[in-house]
């Protein structure tokens, strides 16, 4: 595919901001597959968080308070 | 890989706490779009949250906290998937082309679309679209997450699109930069 064609450096050695400017058609912005599943993800992010999470971070804040777990 | 490893250092309780409350978010989105709909995506990150909170002491201060929990979490789903025969992903050659609404009132695909054809594609390649696509990691993050190769993430990435290309605009689609092109009508004959 045109995409490993375009791929000439050694990514495992690129520092991660150079890995991101690599042309890859899902992450460039006018990518209508990657402009939905960045919308996807953002809409879920903006979400509130559910109480049930809340109660979740409750019990871990009550271990947290009372005696430590034994590990 | 092989490094002895030296002591891992844990967070302490609080911290750990904090990092789990700060990645909530975004691992609600990669469960949401894992698993499709809300509840089970939900159910899964609480669970994933619950077994973290179990496994702090094996969390090394310092490291990736966010590769860490979406590999707890991508093993939990994983593990529900093979128990779970129903969720199992079928093949996208069989699939029928996902119903499309067209092109929401501003530009490109309209969300709901692409979460069901996502639910569609195999499961590695629905995993790397989301982890590259959606949450932007980047591939050497993905292949740890993933637990294989850079170049396994590029190709599943690479497959994965057009897989989901085709599954939202037909199998005709070619893979063109332009977003003008016609749309081909709502209903393929090739199925």
């Amino acid at each position: 595919m045109h995409l490993q064609e375009s791929i000439t450096m050694p990514e495992e050695s690129m520092p991660e901001r150079d890995l991101k400017s690599v042309k890859e058609t899902v992450i460039a912005g006018d990518d209508p597959i990657g402009k939905a599943l960045r919308r996807l993800h953002d809409d879920v992010v903006a979400e509130p968080i559910p109480e049930e999470f809340l109660r979740l971070l409750g019990e871990i804040e009550r271990k947290l308070n009372g005696a430590a777990t034994p590990e | 890989m092989n490094e002895p490893a030296p002591k891992t250092v844990p967070l302490d309780d609080k911290a750990f706490r904090d990092q789990l409350v700060a990645i909530i978010p975004s691992l609600r989105a990669f469960a949401r779009g894992l698993c499709g709909t809300r509840d089970m995506a939900d159910d899964m990150v609480q669970d994933a949250m619950t077994r973290a909170w179990a496994a702090r002491q094996s969390y090394a201060a310092g490291s990736n906290f966010r590769a860490w929990m979406f590999m707890i979490l991508r093993n939990h789903y994983y593990t529900t998937l093979r128990k779970n025969a129903r969720m199992v992903s079928w093949d996208p050659e069989v699939a029928e082309r996902v119903l499309v609404a067209g092109p929401t009132q501003q530009d490109g695909l309209n969300v709901q679309d692409v979460q069901k054809a996502l639910q569609k594609l195999p499961a590695e390649q629905r995993e790397v679209l989301l982890l590259i696509g959606a949450n932007g990691v980047s591939y050497e993050e993905a292949a740890d997450i993933m637990g294989c190769a850079i170049g396994t993430i590029k190709s599943r990435l690479a497959r994965g699109r057009v897989a989901l290309t085709a599954l939202i605009d037909g199998p005709a689609y070619k893979d063109e930069p332009s977003e003008k092109r016609p749309r081909p009508s709502a209903i393929s004959p090739t199925g």
